[in-house]
């Protein structure tokens, strides 16, 4: 049990970049059904509604660069992991979660809001840039999560516990 | 639940092609059936077989239910599909009994071909068609050989039609579908017990003329129609289809007009929805609408009819 603290902060990594990572798979899944069916009807939407349908995978990147940071600064990505306190592996794990939990539900809500928007240039094109700012106000929260948890990651690297 | 994302999308993208009241205006400001033909055609609507229109409504109808048929789920399909069987049963059973074709008379779209309903109706061999139908039809065809009667008929497998609405709306567990089928039970209950009110027929007959479902209290509504148009006006205005008192009060053209606008309401509903069958079924609706009015303008611009007198026959559109 001495690598508890290890494992907590590895299950945390792991779970930044599979809940956020999920969450995007849905969201752009689902603005890619709605954008398909918009260019089936009219293939010179494309380029319009593909940019719809990037946003809500920015989610699974966000997950992602948290889990890099954390296996970084726990020594798994440079091969100097040393064996970490329960407290300190607990915090990592702590640390990992807003981004994992508001990744993956900002990143379906989000979906949802591309999929409105897509469906908004179906029959306004010329209104484009107003659907890309509703889907693009999810991302507030995303990016708050995200920058709680770099923010909580670097700290505990200072911490004696 | 099915989930309608795709499907949503591409009635969203066909929904920029419908008619605007812009292009009514224009149709009915047409110098002549030639020049409208020319108009509608620019719009999408053309024929293969040649310029008749006629032709190009056929063609209309066919490509909607085309459409339709690939982007709604079972039920969101079954619902559309099952007036245009029962409409051909009821055309088969009187042309049957009259000894006629039917052909002209049969509407594209059902759930079985109109042809084969009335080929099965003509010799009394049910084998093949859906069994619910197939019941309807033999009892539809015993009825009218023993009452001589077409409206009795008519009743029958109105009734019939409702009542698989009805469990269809329910085994759809979709929302936007019951309210509906709700919506087309209670308007055509209201209109079945205005024209008994208007006609002043016995308790006896409304009681079979008015379906038995929808929202509306069947009982209370049978009892009002049977004293007269008065009493049945007090009693719908205290339910939730109040408005359409006025209506009653104007007359049978007002109240189909009233109905077809709380149907064409509950349609616009749909154009919030990015999820689920309603906008399939609004535009679905919007077109029949269109094609409707489409028919309407054509056939009155052949017979040289007034624009006046065709505007108000023109339905209102959705975009």
């Amino acid at each position: 049990m001495e690598n508890i603290g290890m494992v907590l902060a590895l299950a945390g990594a792991a779970l930044a970049s599979i809940l956020a990572g999920i969450g995007s798979a849905i969201g752009v899944g689902m603005a890619g059904q709605a954008a398909a069916g918009v260019v089936t009807e009219d293939p010179g939407k494309f380029s319009k509604v593909l940019i719809l349908q990037l946003l809500p995978g920015t989610q699974g990147i966000y997950g992602l660069l948290i889990a890099f940071i954390t296996l970084s600064q726990i020594g798994i990505l440079g091969g100097t992991a040393e064996a970490l306190s329960f407290a300190k592996g607990l915090m990592y794990f702590a640390a990992c979660m807003p981004i994992a939990i508001v990744g993956l539900l900002s990143a379906i809500s989000q979906g949802k809001a591309a999929v409105a928007g897509i469906h908004m240039i179906a029959k306004k094109p010329d209104q484009m840039s107003k659907g890309i700012i509703f889907a693009a106000m999810v991302e507030t929260y995303a990016i708050l999560a995200l920058l709680v948890s770099i923010l909580s990651i670097f700290g505990i690297a200072g911490l004696n516990v | 639940m099915k989930e309608y994302t795709y499907s949503v999308a591409r009635v969203r993208a066909r929904e920029t092609s419908l008619l605007t009241r812009q292009d009514v205006e224009q149709l009915l400001a047409a110098e002549s059936y030639a020049a409208a033909l020319r108009l509608i055609r620019d719009r999408g609507y053309h024929s293969q077989e040649g310029e008749d229109a006629e032709r190009v409504i056929a063609d209309a109808r066919r490509e909607l239910w085309d459409f339709v048929s690939e982007l709604a789920g079972d039920e969101a399909l079954r619902i559309l599909r099952l007036p245009v069987d029962y409409h051909n049963v009821k055309a088969s059973v009187k042309a049957a009994f009259s000894g006629m074709d039917a052909q002209d008379l049969l509407l594209d779209g059902g759930t079985e071909k109109g042809e084969f309903i009335f080929d099965c109706v003509r010799r009394r061999e049910y084998a093949g068609l859906d069994p619910v139908l197939a019941e309807v039809c033999e009892e539809a065809m015993a009825l009218i050989l023993r009452t001589q009667d077409g409206q009795v008929c008519d009743i029958y497998v109105d009734n019939a039609m409702f009542r698989e609405i009805e469990r269809t709306a329910r085994s759809s567990g979709d929302r936007f579908i019951q309210r509906y089928a709700q919506l087309l039970i209670d308007t055509a209950n209201l209109k079945a017990a205005y024209r008994c009110a208007v006609t002043e027929r016995p308790l006896s007959f409304i009681e079979n003329a008015v379906y038995d479902g929808g929202t509306l209290n069947v009982r209370e509504l049978e009892s009002a129609a049977a004293q007269g148009v008065e009493a049945l006006c007090d009693a719908v205005a205290s339910t939730s289809y109040g408005g359409c008192v006025e209506a009653m009060k104007s007359g049978a053209a007002a109240l189909e007009k009233w109905c077809a606008d709380a149907v064409a309401d509950l349609m616009d509903d749909a154009r919030w929805d990015s999820f689920s069958c309603a906008p399939i079924l609004a535009y679905y609706h919007a077109k029949t609408t269109e094609i409707a009015a489409v028919r309407l303008i054509l056939s009155a611009k052949r017979n040289q009819l007034a624009e006046n007198i065709i505007r108000e026959r023109v339905p209102g559109i959705y975009v």
